[in-house]
């Protein structure tokens, strides 16, 4: 019976990411199971997330600064840019939608890589406290973390919609590009985060 | 811990289980129907046991399937301005950015809204109606594999959340009314949770995977 701290690590076994079996298999060697190379930690977790949260961070500049889309109403219309169109539904009281948006564009896309910067800075300095916390932290992200891609898909379904038309046209600006990208770049961060290594590091095992 | 002699093959020899989140290992606790481990240090579900799982996640995907084939077949949104009619597929709407040259942005839409979703339900189902009958199909490692790894970048419910926000987004403008589609993708996206719910991914592991012998794992 393992003893109520003993991680897979300190036992020397591995867990299999991929099939999720348990076994002695050495790192780099294939999955007895299912012939998945098998690592006790993700290889190179902190750098690859520094790298692609940071990465996401700078995009986010450009994403915000372009605009994402131009309504052009009888010959005429400025380009929005994501802030802008929050603002616009908001002047045209849809609230509702308005808060929708500015969830999914504004603050999961900006929680997301300022609690991959919190979770990161955490586990270097090692941390040895608000350990679930940080787990809920993780979690919320993993499961909210694509809801931003909802203003790619909508840009994508109103500029087809109204192309045509005489009374209006849609054109998607260059921000949808970058932010399409900050959002790809914070998923891949937050797949590359090992969240082990939060509970390694408060244990002094990093 | 572990007897190597006698070197049994069995599926998962080991009887531990790891945490994702932690790395505590827990004891592999007799499977009862219905029950779910969550992990004694962090709280994160370990393994959830469902009743009838293959059959039932089998059916959940069929349906899910069936009805992804119906959303690519019909309008998702039909807007009404002046008397003419204009609407809008799944895949025209992902195509349409590529008149304005931003192909990478079509490639991601394309691959979130339609390839994977797809490519999730194909597989799994290649894994799991075979499995209902006893059956394991050739390459079924390589297969959940691939279920497993496309699964989180398929974006449906987005998806959906986006053709709400058009219909009202739109509505001062002009008529917008979804489609057939939209209903149908509706219906994908609880098919589709409801069969991930449905999974029990150690049990189709046990089955599909190759046996382990004891003296491996130490
Ligand atoms: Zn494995
Ligand atoms: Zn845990």
């Amino acid at each position: 019976m393992p003893s109520s701290h003993l991680t897979a690590r300190a036992s020397g076994l591995v867990r299999c990411p991929t099939c999720a079996l348990v076994s002695g298999t050495r790192d780099g060697l294939l999955c007895p199971r299912c012939s998945s190379s098998v690592q006790r930690r993700k290889p190179d977790s902190l750098q690859r997330t520094w790298a692609l949260t940071l990465s996401a961070g700078i995009l986010y500049v450009p994403a915000n600064i372009y605009p994402i889309m131009t309504v052009i109403k009888m010959g005429s219309g400025e380009p929005k840019t994501i802030v802008a169109g929050v603002m616009a539904l908001i002047e045209a009281n849809m609230w509702p939608l308005a808060l929708i948006v500015f969830i999914a564009s504004v603050i999961v896309p900006l929680g997301k890589i300022i609690i991959l910067l919190y979770l990161l800075i955490s586990v270097q300095i090692g941390l040895k406290t608000h350990l679930k916390e940080r787990m809920i932290l993780y979690r919320l992200m993993e499961t909210f973390g694509h809801w931003s891609m909802v203003d790619i898909f909508l840009v994508t379904m109103l500029a087809t919609l109204v192309k045509t038309g005489s009374w209006a046209t849609i054109e998607p600006g260059m921000g949808v590009t970058f932010f399409g990208t900050v959002v790809i770049l914070t998923l891949l961060a937050a797949r590359a985060f090992d969240p082990r290594l939060v509970w390694d590091s408060a244990h002094g095992h990093l | 811990m572990f007897r190597g002699s006698s070197s049994p093959l069995l599926p998962n020899p080991s009887g531990l289980v790891a945490c994702h989140e932690c790395d505590l290992l827990h004891r592999l606790p007799t499977r009862k129907a219905g029950s779910v481990l969550s992990c004694r240090r962090c709280g994160a579900v370990l393994l959830q046991n469902r009743p009838d799982s293959i059959p039932r996640t089998a059916a959940l995907t069929l349906g899910a399937f069936i009805l992804f084939a119906v959303v690519n077949g019909f309008p998702l949104l039909i807007l009404k301005i002046g008397g003419r009619e204009t609407s809008l597929t799944l895949i025209e709407g992902a195509l349409e950015l590529g008149n304005h040259g931003m192909w990478e942005v079509v490639i991601v839409v394309l691959l979130t809204s339609l390839v994977f979703p797809a490519l999730h339900f194909l597989v799994l189902l290649y894994v799991l109606l075979p499995l209902t009958l006893g059956r394991v199909p050739p390459g079924a490692i390589t297969g959940f594999k691939m279920a497993d790894m496309v699964a989180p970048w398929g974006m449906i419910g987005v998806y959906l959340l986006g053709v709400l926000v058009a219909v009202v987004k739109l509505a001062d403008l002009a008529t917008v009314v979804p489609g057939v589609a939209a209903y149908a993708l509706g219906g994908v996206l609880v098919l589709g949770t409801a069969a991930g719910r449905a999974l029990d991914h150690e049990m189709v592991w046990n089955r599909i995977g190759k046996s382990v012998s004891c003296h491996l794992l130490t």
